[in-house]
This record gives C-alpha cells, sequence and structure tokens, in this order.
C-alpha cells in the first residue's frame, strides 16, 4: 500500500487533527486491530465508556467512526491509518468483524444503487414542465439585465464607483429569483472589481462585456452548436446532473493530481482539485462542495499523488469539470509537475481555450523553468525567454516560494484568471510541495 | 488601441460622449464595424465584448524588466528524511514547538538540511528566540542566509560576506549574531572588532556587546574589561566587573583577596572568625561592590567581596583541604554567609571540587539554583537521587524539589527509572490529591524533554489507573508519553538518511 505518511496527514481537515491523529498513531491506544486486502478497522478508547468503532475502505479512503466529532476524517481515522503505516506489524490480516463487514457491503451497494438510480428516469412530462418554467424566467432576467447592463453604460461607469455593494447586490437578488445563479454569482465579484484600484473601468468594462455577451448568446441557444450550448447554459447557471455526465465518454489515463483550493463561498466550503492526464495531456477539474459545519463525505483527492482512473467530463467546447467514473490500483507518488516551456506559450493555451469558451475564468496553468522575482513591489514569475507574468496579490505563500527557488527555475502549478497568477503546487529538486492549501 | 477609447466612453456614459470610430481592417475591425447603428450602449458592450476576448486570446507576456535574481549557492548537504520534514513542520504549526532547538541541533550534526519551504516559518520564529539564534543560523544553510537577505524582518540572520562589513553595517542582532559566533571560535578577533567601534557604540550595546564575553573569556581580556571599569554607563562597569571576577588572574581578583584576605581568621577549633568592613569605599565600588546590598550592609560588602575569590585560593592560604574550610565555616554566625559566598565563587571559578562539596553539604532550602546547574552531571544526580530516596512522597509535592529536578538535564536511564517509578508509586496513593498537586501537573509535560526516548516503552506503561485522583493526572500523563514519543520519532527520523 503506496500510502505515506505525509499524504494521510494531507487528508487531515486541519492541523490539530493531524497532531492528535498522530498521538493515537500507538499500538497501546487500540484495542481490537485488524485489515484485509480492502479496508482497515480498530477500537479506539476515548473518553466515553465504550470504545469507538473506526473503519476505513481504503479504495478511497472512506472513513467512519462512532465518536461524535464533527471533522472528517476524525482523528482515529487518521491515528488507524497512520499506525497501519508506521506499525504494520501491530495491525493484523483478519476477516473482518460483522460491524465492519457491514458497513462495506453497505458501501458497495450505495454505489450499485446510484448505477440504478441512473438507470429510472422521473415523469418526464412534470420534468419538462419545471424546465420550461426556469427558461422563461430566466429569458425575463436576461431581459431586465440586458436593460441594467445597457443603462449602466449609457449613465457611465464612473456612476457605478459610488455604489455601495448592496446596489449589486440589489441585481444580483433579482437574477437569483430568476433562477440564473451563474449571473447572480458575477455580479456579486463587480463591487470588488469597482474597489480594485488603478485600471478598475478597463476591468470593469471587461466583465460587464462578457456578461452582455453571454445574454446575446444566450438568446441565440438555438443557433449554437452542442457543445457552446452547454458552456452558455452552465454559465448562466444551469446544472448537469452527475447521472447525466456519468452517461458520457470517460477518459482513462494516469491522472496527475496538481493543485488544489478549498474556500469558502456562499456558506459552502468549495474545493477544487485540478489534474492532468499524463497521456492525453489535458486537465481536469474536480469541485465538490461541503456545506459549513457539516463533515465532508469523503476528503479530497490530496495532491502530489498520480492515480489511474476513468474521469467523464462536464459537456462544454473545452471541458475542464469532472467526475471520476472509476478509479484503479493504488496511486503513485508525483514524480513531476508537467507545464509550458514559457510564459508565451501558457497564455497562447489559455487564449485558445478563451476562443473555444470566453466564458473560462480560472485557467489551470503549468509553468515550467520559471523563477519567482521581485519586481516594483510585486512578486512576478520569469521564464528564460525573460517574460513576466504577475504573481496573484492574495497569493499567502511567495516566501515559501521563494525560498525553494533559492533563485534558480522551478515547476508552478496554478491558476491563471487573465490577471494574474495563484500557484498551488511547486515541483523542485525533485519534489511536489503544496504551496496554497487553503485561501 | 481601440479597447482604451471604449473604456474612455464607457467611463464617462454613451448618453454624454459619442462611440469612437469603430471598424478598421482585419477580422476584428470588420466584426466591430459591423456592429455599428442601433442603441450606442449596446454597440459598446458588444464592440467590447469582441474586442476584450480578441487581446486576450492573443496576449503576449511582457518582457520582464528586472533582471533574474542572483540564485543562492547550491546546498551542499543533501536534505533530511520525508518524515523529519514533517516533524519540523509539526513544530512550526505550534505543537511541541519547544522541542525545535533540540531538533535543529540534531540536524546540523547529521550535516543534512531542512526543506527550504518551512525556512520563512523558521526564521519568523527565530526572531523571537534571540537564545537559539546561532543554532538556527547553522541550520538554515546558504539558502536560509539568501532568502533572509531579502526580508528585512530577517536581517538578524543576514550576514554579509565578511566579518568586518556586517560588523560595520549590521543591525544589532546580526552583530550580536556576530560576536557571540566569534567569541567561540575566535575570541579574540571577537574583542579587537569591538574595541574597534567601542567609543561609538550607544550604552545599551556596549553592555549588551559586553556580555557576550563569557564565552571564551581569558586573561588576554582583561586589560579591556579592567579599562571597561571606569565606562561611563553603570551597567557597562557592571558588567566588566562581573567577567573580571571570573578571571582568577585578573587584577580585580587581587585587589579583592587583598581586601578580604585580613577580615578573615581561621581558628584553631577549627572555625572562622569574621571581621566586616568599615567601608565600602570608591575603590570597592569601582570593582563592582554594591554600597547598598540587601540586608546587612557590612556583611553584603563581605559576601560580594569574597563571591568574587576562587574558593581553592583559601586552600593555598591556610593549607587546608576544600572539606576542612567547609566543615571550619559550618560552626558559627558567619555560616550562611560563608557557604553562599563560596557557592558564588565556586561557580564563577568552575571549581568542580568546591561545587560538589557544597551541593552536597546545602540541604534543598538554601541550595542555589546556579550552583547546581554549575555541578557535574554526575553530582547533579547523586543530589537527586540521594533527595528522593530520603523524602519520597515530599519530593512531588513541592516546587523548589521539582524546580532543582529540571534544571538537570539529561536525565540518565538510571535517575529516570527511578523518578518514574516514583511517579507511579506516588500517583497510586491517596496523596497525590489535586490540590497539592499542581506544580507537577504543569511541569510533567517538561519531563518529555528531559527523560531518555530509548525508555519510552518502559515510559509508556505500568500507570496507576485505577488510582483514586487519577482523573486528575491521566492527562499531563498522557501528553507527556505524547511529546516524548514524538521525540522518540523527530530523532529517529533525523537519524534517517534521506528522501
Amino acid at each position: 500500500m503506496p500510502w505515506t505518511v505525509q499524504q494521510v496527514l494531507a487528508l487531515a481537515p486541519d492541523a490539530g487533527s493531524a497532531k492528535a491523529g498522530r498521538d493515537l498513531a500507538s499500538p497501546r491506544r487500540w484495542g481490537l486491530l485488524g485489515a484485509s486486502e480492502r479496508a482497515l478497522w480498530g477500537e479506539c478508547q476515548g473518553s466515553g465508556k465504550h470504545p469507538y468503532q473506526v473503519k476505513i475502505d481504503l479504495d478511497e479512503p472512506a472513513f467512519a467512526c462512532t465518536c461524535p466529532s464533527r471533522k472528517f476524517p476524525c482523528k482515529h481515522g487518521l491515528g488507524l491509518m497512520l499506525l497501519s503505516i508506521e506499525a504494520p506489524e501491530a495491525v493484523a490480516r483478519a476477516l473482518p468483524p460483522a460491524w465492519v463487514a457491514e458497513w462495506l457491503e453497505k458501501r458497495a451497494g450505495r454505489t450499485e444503487k446510484r448505477q440504478q438510480k441512473t438507470e429510472q428516469t422521473p415523469d418526464p412530462a412534470a420534468q419538462a414542465k419545471r424546465v420550461q418554467q426556469r427558461e422563461a424566467k430566466i429569458t425575463a432576467g436576461l431581459v431586465e439585465l440586458e436593460l441594467w447592463l445597457s443603462d449602466a453604460v449609457r449613465g457611465g461607469l464612473a456612476a457605478l464607483q459610488g455604489r455601495s455593494f448592496a446596489d449589486w447586490e440589489t441585481i444580483a437578488a433579482r437574477m437569483v429569483d430568476a433562477q440564473a445563479p451563474g449571473l447572480a454569482r458575477q455580479l456579486r465579484t463587480m463591487a470588488g472589481v469597482v474597489a480594485s484600484g488603478e485600471q478598475w473601468p478597463s476591468r470593469l468594462l471587461d466583465r460587464l462585456a462578457r456578461l452582455y455577451l453571454l445574454i446575446e448568446g444566450y438568446r441565440r441557444l438555438d443557433a449554437q452548436d452542442a457543445e457552446v450550448c452547454a458552456d452558455l447554459r452552465s454559465a448562466v447557471g444551469w446544472t448537469v446532473s452527475q447521472d447525466e455526465v456519468l452517461r458520457g465518454a470517460g477518459v482513462r489515463d494516469t491522472w496527475l493530481v496538481v493543485g488544489q483550493r478549498t474556500r469558502e463561498e456562499d456558506r459552502l466550503q468549495v474545493n477544487r482539485t485540478w489534474l492532468w492526464g499524463s497521456a492525453s495531456e489535458r486537465a481536469a477539474l474536480l469541485v465538490t462542495f461541503t456545506p459549513m459545519g457539516v463533515p465532508a463525505s469523503a476528503p479530497a483527492i490530496p495532491p502530489g499523488i498520480a492515480l489511474e482512473a476513468e474521469l467523464v467530463f462536464f459537456p462544454g467546447a473545452s471541458p475542464l469539470r469532472a467526475l471520476v467514473r472509476e478509479r484503479f490500483g493504488q496511486p503513485d507518488s508525483l514524480a513531476r509537475l508537467p507545464g509550458h516551456g514559457s510564459i508565451r506559450a501558457g497564455l497562447a493555451a489559455w487564449g485558445a481555450a478563451l476562443g473555444r469558451n470566453p466564458f473560462i475564468e480560472t485557467f489551470p496553468l503549468g509553468l515550467a523553468g520559471v523563477v519567482p522575482v521581485f519586481a516594483g513591489g510585486r512578486l512576478h514569475l520569469r521564464d528564460s525567454e525573460g517574460s513576466g507574468l504577475p504573481v496573484a496579490p492574495g497569493f499567502a505563500t511567495s516566501w515559501q516560494m521563494l525560498a525553494l527557488s533559492g533563485g534558480r527555475p522551478l515547476d508552478l502549478f496554478g491558476e491563471w484568471d487573465g490577471e494574474s497568477f495563484l500557484p498551488l503546487s511547486a515541483f523542485a529538486e525533485g519534489r511536489f510541495v503544496v504551496l496554497e492549501k487553503s485561501a | 488601441m481601440i479597447w482604451q477609447e471604449l473604456v474612455a466612453c464607457a467611463l464617462v456614459g454613451t448618453a454624454r460622449q459619442p462611440l469612437p470610430a469603430m471598424g478598421g481592417n482585419g477580422p476584428l475591425g470588420e466584426l466591430v464595424g459591423g456592429l455599428a447603428g442601433g442603441d450606442p450602449a449596446r454597440v459598446l458592450l458588444a464592440a467590447a465584448a469582441a474586442t476584450a476576448l480578441y487581446e486576450q486570446a492573443g496576449r503576449v507576456p511582457a518582457k520582464l524588466g528586472e533582471p533574474a535574481p542572483t540564485p543562492a549557492e547550491p546546498e551542499e548537504r543533501p536534505p533530511c528524511s520525508a518524515r523529519a520534514a514533517t516533524h519540523l513542520a509539526t513544530m512550526l504549526g505550534s505543537s511541541y514547538r519547544q522541542l525545535l532547538p533540540e531538533w535543529l541541533e540534531l540536524l546540523v550534526a547529521s550535516g543534512r538540511a531542512l526543506p527550504p519551504e518551512l525556512l520563512p516559518d523558521l526564521l519568523a520564529w527565530g526572531r523571537t528566540e534571540a537564545a537559539h539564534r546561532a543554532r538556527l543560523l547553522a541550520a538554515v544553510g546558504r539558502r536560509g542566509l539568501w532568502l533572509a537577505a531579502q526580508n528585512p524582518d530577517w536581517q538578524y540572520v543576514a550576514l554579509a560576506d565578511d566579518d568586518d562589513a556586517t560588523w560595520q553595517t549590521g543591525v544589532r542582532a546580526t552583530r550580536l549574531l556576530l560576536l557571540q559566533r566569534l567569541r567561540r571560535e575566535d575570541p579574540e578577533r571577537a574583542r579587537q572588532l569591538l574595541e574597534s567601534t567601542w567609543k561609538s557604540e550607544s550604552a545599551k550595546n556596549r553592555a549588551e556587546f559586553l556580555e557576550t564575553f563569557a564565552d571564551g573569556l581569558s586573561i588576554a581580556d582583561e586589560p579591556f574589561l579592567e579599562a571597561a571599569l571606569d565606562d561611563r554607563s553603570r551597567e557597562v562597569r557592571l558588567a566588566a566587573a562581573a567577567l573580571l571576577r571570573r578571571l582568577a588572574a585578573s587584577r580585580l581578583v587581587a585587589r579583592m583577596t587583598g581586601r578580604v584576605q585580613p577580615l578573615l581568621t581561621l581558628m584553631p577549633k577549627p572555625r572562622i572568625h569574621v571581621r566586616l568592613p568599615e567601608v565600602c569605599d570608591a575603590a570597592m565600588q569601582r570593582d563592582g561592590v554594591d554600597p547598598k546590598p540587601q540586608g546587612g550592609e557590612r556583611a553584603g560588602w563581605l559576601r560580594q567581596m569574597l563571591a568574587a575569590i576562587p574558593p581553592s585560593s583559601w586552600c593555598r592560604h591556610w593549607e587546608r583541604t576544600p572539606a576542612e574550610l567547609i566543615e571550619a565555616a559550618s560552626h558559627g554566625e558567619w555560616q550562611q554567609l560563608l557557604l553562599l559566598a563560596w557557592a558564588e565563587a565556586a561557580v564563577a571559578h568552575r571549581e568542580a571540587e568546591w561545587i560538589a562539596l557544597l551541593v552536597a553539604q546545602a540541604g534543598v532550602e538554601p541550595l542555589q539554583e546556579s550552583l547546581f546547574e554549575a555541578a557535574s552531571p554526575a553530582v547533579r544526580e547523586a543530589f537527586l537521587l540521594e533527595l528522593l530516596e530520603r523524602e519520597g512522597e515530599k519530593f512531588f509535592s513541592d516546587y523548589r524539589r521539582l524546580g532543582l529536578l529540571v534544571r538537570h538535564t539529561p536525565w540518565s536511564p538510571s535517575l529516570s527509572r527511578v523518578l518514574i517509578s516514583s511517579l507511579r508509586r506516588h500517583l497510586g496513593t491517596a496523596q497525590a490529591q489535586p490540590s497539592r498537586g499542581w506544580h507537577l501537573r504543569a511541569q510533567l509535560i517538561t519531563w518529555a524533554h528531559h527523560l531518555p526516548c530509548e525508555l519510552f516503552g518502559e515510559i509508556e506503561q505500568g500507570w496507576p489507573e485505577d488510582s483514586p485522583h487519577w482523573s486528575f493526572w491521566s492527562e499531563p500523563i498522557r501528553d507527556m508519553l505524547a511529546c516524548l514519543r514524538f521525540r522518540r520519532e523527530m530523532r529517529a527520523a533525523l537519524a534517517e538518511s534521506s528522501f
């Protein structure tokens, strides 16, 4: 089993859990301990009367524990996993006891049920009616937004500068009512653009014009091909059901987990994990949403590993978002970080993707052999051609990146938003290092 | 620059400003030209969308005016193991931070380098840990120095290439670090550097820099220190006097001996007859004698002077052994003054025989911590073992005894075994009640720094978990065991070969 201590610790929801898990990785803390090909289990004496029963399905890995902790995975799960790596002799091979076997069965059943669910279709007439109703609301919403946009440009962007967050919120709320949450989300970011300092009118006009393009495109939905259609619908806020996506064709490859970012958005914990197909040479984005304060159903795939899997992409002209349909075998650790040989080549790839889908907001960008340099009080990346790319001002681990480079070229992976680059991970001196876990 | 014209128009508003001329050659010009007519606001939005996309899709990165930086010199030491790196990250993440100095020391000894991405957190930690900076400096390596030179917060380690330049231009913390290092490697050179700028240093700097002379102190420093006795600043004068007291061959010690010898007489019984000094004159004050000591003035003057004289010189003076003199001093009304002053002098002059005798002679109450710390490990262990055996339970309820315990480090396996088994016995009794156990409870976590890691397996087992007060003790014992276990893993990981 190639799980390493570092990978397990990367699963910890916070530093406290990592430490507590490490403290629990001692055979003395455990009563029953056992392992099978697929699972690990153990009983850990906590402060309660009965020991906590901890079980781990190694395939994912998936954790379950009877302790009341809201953290996920809890310290017991982490401790058990660490123990199995550090003291494998303490975890004897055995047949799973009933409480483990039942759980594993139930998990297998759930996967089957999920597959079955994709078979059955809800009442098509009722569904068609709901879709129709929503389309009507969106159409009305788009008319309203188009009017609002043209009024804004007619009256001058300078007038928008004095507006408060509440004003932007009003039009955003109208788009929520019109069931176009994608538009609402973009409008909510506009107040920040107005306050973004020098050159804000240029940035704001870019965003407003992009919204206008979206409205115009959506109105001519019938004239577009299916992929463009999917991009427009997704930008407005239609979601495609996972079951529907999973019915699509898959891409099997060795996927390198090159970066990850977790942030809070609308009271949701949004986890974005970027993959790179080593043979298909394309990026994929896995997104999971978890309500704040509720344990995640499964821990995210940790960055820095390579896994053999079949991915299915959401439809689109330049598809990025994907789902994992099936994983094969155990993950390996990452031996390289793929990237463009120059900033020019990286931006060209971005330009090509924009040409296919103008509504891409964050673009996955791997850069090989760049040096972090302070220029004009800001951190930039410099490639061998002497070109520069500004690093995002909110990037929290500039000094770590600088230390890693030591003034020499290193390989980076991150997100490019057209303005600046947010590094997520680095590969230097033969090692993969996570630069920003959350922001 | 159609984009800038579009922005300018949008900023003012199409109601007030006509649209810029649209159209032109090339595909963008043709597209935008085709948009003309209709509502100007909508035309502007459409033209802006097309232009922005056109420019972004064809974007070429700007050349960076800044040249490539001068890279750090390559690291010659091989990297430490991945497990060791995780331990460092854990400590910098604020768990077990107290173990950082030990980790750094072991890292340097292993000849390995730490992972560079942890340097920023380590350098930030070092800002407030002046006592561990020398260790930190050795651990961060060339990459650390390269990095620190770029951040004003880390100037304290950013040493210039040559010591002279660092001394002339560095910030105070950097200069102090340089002086500390030089005092260990080349005390002569350190003194010359300090002398070269002595007159222009502030009083605070002079006093602080002088304190580094405690390392590598020798008679060669004496003329400089003797001159510093006439410094304008009282702090500097006292610092110089304190150093000269430690040099048996200094003029200051000779003057003290000259003053005290006429006051003490060895009587035949044997006992020591004491005459107190009459005045504290200017010469005495110049030598660092405080004219207004706590307690009796005249006794205080004598104690301060006696404390500067190497105890062995009294053996020569009276032709007696240390044991005989301690015995003689133990009779009569000046017993406490004589023994305290000799203890202080024995520590200052590192006279091991005297220290051992004085530790053995002292009970716990008057035993000064400095004397205990100056004693050899064997002497300290013997003292603690004897105390544990004699006092048993009482040992664990008294903060003075516990305080001596943690001043001894590291604990030998035999002392550790006795301590742990006594502690288990103690915690198993009804006497281990919470009201008397707070000192011990708060201290237990630090035991993990003193206990030998190899004994972890033994120490982990056999705690009196059914004792009446166990609920009060279970948590600190668990924390102590966790910390000791972490230490054992941390040491093992640093011994591993590589990534």
